[in-house]
C-alpha cells in the first residue's frame, strides 16, 4: 500500500516535470506543427488526389506517386540537380574552405576585410543577385563584352543552353562561398592555439598544421556545410527561375524539380500533382541526407 | 520512446482526418455557372477607384487596360444606380492563377474579370463553367456591333452562348523599319518570298542587322503565323466541352517552320528570345529591318525601345502573305467575362457590356488605352482611320491595320493553353535553332500534346 502510494507521488512528480517540458517547449511546437507539420500532412493528402480538368478532383490513391517515376520532365529536371550538386557542392566548399584556411593565418587588419568583403554576396537577396548577374550576363549590356574584347576574344554566351550550366554555378558559388567560409573560419576560431604551438615546436610547417591539424579539427563543420549545400542544391530554385525571364528558351519551366512544382501549381492548375512532385522531391533529400550522414558518421558529430 | 511516437502519429491522424472533412465539405462547382440577385452582397467591397454615388449598388471589376481608371470614372459619373468598383488583379497569367485560386476557394471572384481570347477555354472546359453565358442575358442582340473575329472568339463555336464582351484585339501587321529600306533601297515585301529575298538583298548591300528576329519563346505570333497558311492547329468548343483537337502534323505548319528554319539556316534572321533585355536593346539600336507582330507592338516595345517619337523609325505594313487566299490574321486581344461568382450575374452582364459600350469609353480606349478596338463602328469611322500615331512618323497606321481587324476570322485555343505554348516553345527552338527535322518535330509536338489532353480526361478529336 505504502509502496503504491510512494511510486504514485513519484509519478505525479515525473508528470509534473513532464507538463513544463511541454510548457516551454509549446511556443515553437506551435509554431512547428502549425508551419511545418500540418502544410507536410495537407501536402501528402492532396499528393493522394487526381485533379483533371473534365473530372474534377478524385482520390487516385498511389496513382500520381507512379506518374512522378515515370514523369521524364521530372527525371530530367533530378538528374540535372544532382549533377549541379556534384559540380558545385565541391567547388563552393573547397573555396570556402581554403579561403577561411588563409583568413585563419593572416590575423592582420587585411583578414578582416576582406573577410566582410567575401561574405557580402550573401548578405544580398539571391533575387537581386540574380537579377544583377542576369544583366552581367547580357551581351549588349554586361560588362563582360568589353572585358574580353579587350584581350581580343569574344566573351562566351552566358545564357546559351551550352553556357547556362557554368553561368548558374557561378551565381549561386558567388552567393554562398561566403556564408560558407564564415561558419569554417569560427570553427577555426575555436581550435585552441596550444595546439599549434606544439606542432611548430615539433618542427610541422604551416602547411601541415592546416592540413593534419586545422581541417580535421573542422571536419564537423565541413560535414554540416555540406549537407546545407546538398540540400540547397537539390532543391535549386531561385536563381534559374530569374534568369529564366532573360532565356526562357533556355531554362524551361521544369528545369529543376521545385520549379516543375511550381509551374504545375501555378502554370497548369495541377495543384495535386504539383504537391506530389514536391513530396517526392523531399523524400528524395531527405534519402540523399541520410545517406551522406551514414557515410560522414564516424567524423560529423551528429550521430551518437 | 515507442508511446511517444504512437502519440505523435495519432495527432497527424487526427489532423490529417479533420482536413479531409474539411476538404470534402469544399463546395464543387455546379454544372453551368448559376445566377445571383444579391444586389447588397458587395456594398462593403474595397475599390482602387473613388464610388461616385455611395448608396448604389456595386459591381466588382479585376482589368489591366491601360488607362481604365477614365472609363471607371466615367461610367460611375453616368450611372446612379449601379457602381464600377474596380481592382487591378494583375496582369495575364498572374491574374488567372489569382482567378484559379478563388476557384478553389469557392470565393473571392469578381463580378467580372478581364481574360483574354486564348485564356478563356480554360475556365469553360469540361464539366465545370467559371463563366457565365452572357448569351442568356441578351448579348446576341449585340453581336453586329463586335468584328466577327472577336464574336467568334467568345462564342467558342457555339450559335446562342457568349462567354465574353469582346473589347480589343491584335490585328497581325509587320513593323518595317522605314530608314534601313530607304538608305538601302530595297523594296518593302508584301509576300513572304520577297520577304526572305529582301533579307538576302539587305545583306548584300551591307546592312550588318539582320531582317527580323523569330522568337524563341513566341507563343500566339505562332498561331497566327501557321493561320495565314489556313492551318488550324487547335480546336475546341464550349458546346462540346469534353472533347480537343490538336495537329501540328499538318502541311501549313511544316511549311511555315521550314520557312523559318530556312531563313534561320541562311543566316538572315535572329532567333532570341523575345522577352531578353538584348532583343529589346537591338531592336532599338535598328538591327531589325522588321518585326511581324500584333498591332499592340507599338504600345508596348517600340514606345519602350525609343526616348522620343522621332526617333522611332517604324512605319507599319501588312505582313507579308503567302499568296492571294492568305487570310487576315490576328495575335492576342481581351475582353471581360462574368465569373459564376457574380453576386447579381444580371447586373454585371450589363455593365460588362456597358464598360467600353459608348463613343466616349471606346474612344478613351484607344487613344489613351492604346487599345485596338474590334467596335465595328469605331473601326469604320473616319475619325479613327485619320489617326496619325507619332511613334511611325505620323503615320494614319489604322488605314492598314483596320481592314485586318474587319477581316480576322477568330482563332480557338486549348483549356491548357499554358502547357501547350511551353511545349510549343521547347519544340518550335529545337527546329528553327538546333535544325530538328520539322517532321519528326511536329508529330512529336502533336503526341505529346494529345497525351496531356487525355490524361486530363479530354477526348482528343480531329481539328477539322
Amino acid at each position: 500500500m505504502n509502496q503504491t502510494k510512494a511510486l504514485r507521488g513519484k509519478r505525479k512528480h515525473y508528470g509534473k516535470e513532464n507538463l513544463w517540458g511541454w510548457i516551454f517547449t509549446a511556443p515553437f511546437a506551435v509554431v512547428f506543427v502549425v508551419f511545418l507539420v500540418i502544410p507536410l500532412v495537407y501536402a501528402f493528402y492532396m499528393s493522394l488526389f487526381t485533379y483533371t480538368q473534365i473530372s474534377g478532383e478524385r482520390f487516385s490513391g498511389i496513382a500520381n506517386y507512379v506518374r512522378v517515376l515515370t514523369d521524364e520532365a521530372f527525371g530530367k529536371g533530378l538528374l540535372l540537380v544532382v549533377l549541379y550538386t556534384i559540380v558545385m557542392v565541391p567547388i563552393q566548399l573547397g573555396l570556402a574552405l581554403g579561403l577561411a584556411l588563409l583568413l585563419d593565418s593572416f590575423k592582420k587588419k587585411f583578414a578582416s576585410v576582406s573577410r566582410v568583403v567575401i561574405f557580402l554576396p550573401y548578405a544580398i537577396p539571391a533575387v537581386i543577385g540574380a537579377l544583377m548577374w542576369g544583366f552581367m550576363y547580357s551581351k549588349l549590356m554586361g560588362p563582360f563584352t568589353t572585358i574580353f574584347s579587350l584581350f581580343g576574344v569574344q566573351a562566351p554566351d552566358f545564357l546559351s543552353s551550352n553556357g547556362i550550366f557554368g553561368s548558374l554555378v557561378n551565381v549561386v558559388t558567388w552567393q554562398w562561398t561566403g556564408y560558407y567560409m564564415i561558419i569554417l573560419y569560427s570553427a577555426l576560431q575555436s581550435i585552441p592555439t596550444e595546439l599549434y604551438e606544439s606542432a611548430r615546436i615539433d618542427g610541422a610547417s604551416e602547411l601541415k598544421i592546416a592540413t593534419r591539424i586545422k581541417i580535421p579539427l573542422v571536419t564537423g563543420s565541413l560535414i554540416m556545410c555540406t549537407i546545407f549545400s546538398l540540400i540547397g542544391t537539390l532543391q535549386f530554385f531561385t536563381e534559374p527561375t530569374i534568369l529564366r525571364n532573360q532565356a526562357p528558351t533556355v531554362i524551361p519551366s521544369e528545369y529543376t524539380p521545385n520549379m516543375y512544382a511550381q509551374a504545375l501549381a501555378f502554370g497548369y492548375n495541377q495543384t495535386n500533382y504539383s504537391a506530389t512532385v514536391s513530396f517526392s522531391l523531399g523524400l528524395i533529400v531527405v534519402i540523399f541526407s541520410i545517406i551522406f550522414m551514414r557515410l560522414t558518421r564516424r567524423s560529423n558529430g551528429l550521430g551518437d | 520512446m515507442m508511446l511517444k511516437s504512437k502519440k505523435i502519429f495519432a495527432v497527424l491522424a487526427a489532423v490529417a482526418a479533420s482536413l479531409s472533412l474539411a476538404a470534402c465539405g469544399g463546395s464543387n462547382a455546379s454544372d453551368t455557372a448559376t445566377a445571383n440577385s444579391d444586389k447588397h452582397a458587395n456594398d462593403n467591397a474595397s475599390c482602387t477607384n473613388k464610388v461616385v454615388h455611395a448608396d448604389a449598388q456595386k459591381v466588382t471589376v479585376w482589368a489591366w487596360y491601360p488607362g481604365f481608371e477614365k472609363i471607371v470614372d466615367h461610367f460611375n459619373n453616368s450611372h446612379s444606380d449601379v457602381q464600377v468598383c474596380w481592382n487591378n488583379g494583375g496582369q495575364g497569367g498572374a491574374e488567372y492563377t489569382r482567378f484559379q485560386n478563388t476557384i478553389k476557394a469557392g470565393k473571392g471572384a469578381p463580378d467580372i474579370i478581364q481574360l483574354e481570347y486564348e485564356a478563356m477555354p480554360q475556365f469553360i472546359a469540361g464539366q465545370q463553367k467559371y463563366l457565365v453565358d452572357l448569351g442568356k442575358y441578351g448579348m446576341n442582340s449585340y453581336k453586329a456591333d463586335y468584328t466577327d473575329g472577336a464574336w467568334n472568339s467568345v462564342t467558342f463555336g457555339s450559335s446562342s452562348s457568349v462567354y465574353a464582351v469582346p473589347v480589343d484585339a491584335g490585328p497581325f501587321v509587320m513593323y518595317v523599319n522605314q530608314e534601313v529600306f530607304d538608305k538601302y533601297q530595297v523594296k518593302v515585301p508584301t509576300t513572304w518570298a520577297e520577304f526572305e529575298q529582301a533579307g538576302k538583298d539587305l545583306q548584300a548591300k551591307g546592312y550588318t542587322g539582320k531582317l527580323t528576329n523569330w522568337q524563341t519563346d513566341g507563343t500566339a505570333v505562332n498561331i497566327a503565323l501557321f493561320a495565314q497558311k489556313g492551318a488550324q492547329v487547335y480546336k475546341y468548343s464550349a458546346s462540346d466541352p469534353t472533347k480537343v483537337g490538336i495537329d501540328f502534323d499538318q502541311q501549313g505548319v511544316k511549311d511555315v517552320l521550314s520557312y523559318w528554319q530556312k531563313l534561320s539556316k541562311e543566316g538572315l534572321i535572329d532567333t532570341a528570345d523575345q522577352s531578353s533585355t538584348d532583343t529589346m536593346k537591338k531592336f532599338g539600336a535598328g538591327d531589325y529591318a522588321t518585326y511581324v507582330q500584333a498591332s499592340w507592338f507599338m504600345g508596348y516595345y517600340v514606345k519602350g525601345a525609343y526616348k522620343t517619337a522621332a526617333d522611332s523609325p517604324f512605319k507599319i505594313y501588312e505582313a507579308p502573305k503567302w499568296d492571294d487566299s492568305t487570310p487576315d490574321v490576328n495575335q492576342g486581344g481581351s475582353a471581360f467575362a462574368v465569373t459564376y461568382q457574380a453576386k447579381d450575374t444580371k447586373a454585371a452582364a450589363e455593365v460588362a457590356r456597358e464598360l467600353y459600350g459608348d463613343d466616349y469609353a471606346q474612344k478613351s480606349g484607344v487613344s489613351d488605352g492604346g487599345l485596338f478596338p474590334t467596335w465595328k463602328k469605331l473601326l469604320s469611322s473616319t475619325e479613327f482611320i485619320n489617326q496619325t500615331y507619332p511613334y511611325l512618323g505620323d503615320q494614319k497606321a489604322n488605314e492598314v491595320i483596320a481592314p485586318v481587324a474587319k477581316g480576322w476570322a477568330g482563332d480557338q485555343f486549348l483549356p491548357f493553353q499554358t502547357y501547350a505554348y511551353d511545349a510549343q516553345q521547347k519544340s518550335f527552338a529545337s527546329i528553327v535553332k538546333s535544325g530538328t527535322s520539322v517532321d519528326s518535330g511536329v508529330s512529336k509536338l502533336t503526341s505529346t500534346l494529345q497525351d496531356y489532353a487525355k490524361q486530363q480526361g479530354f477526348t482528343v478529336e480531329s481539328v477539322k
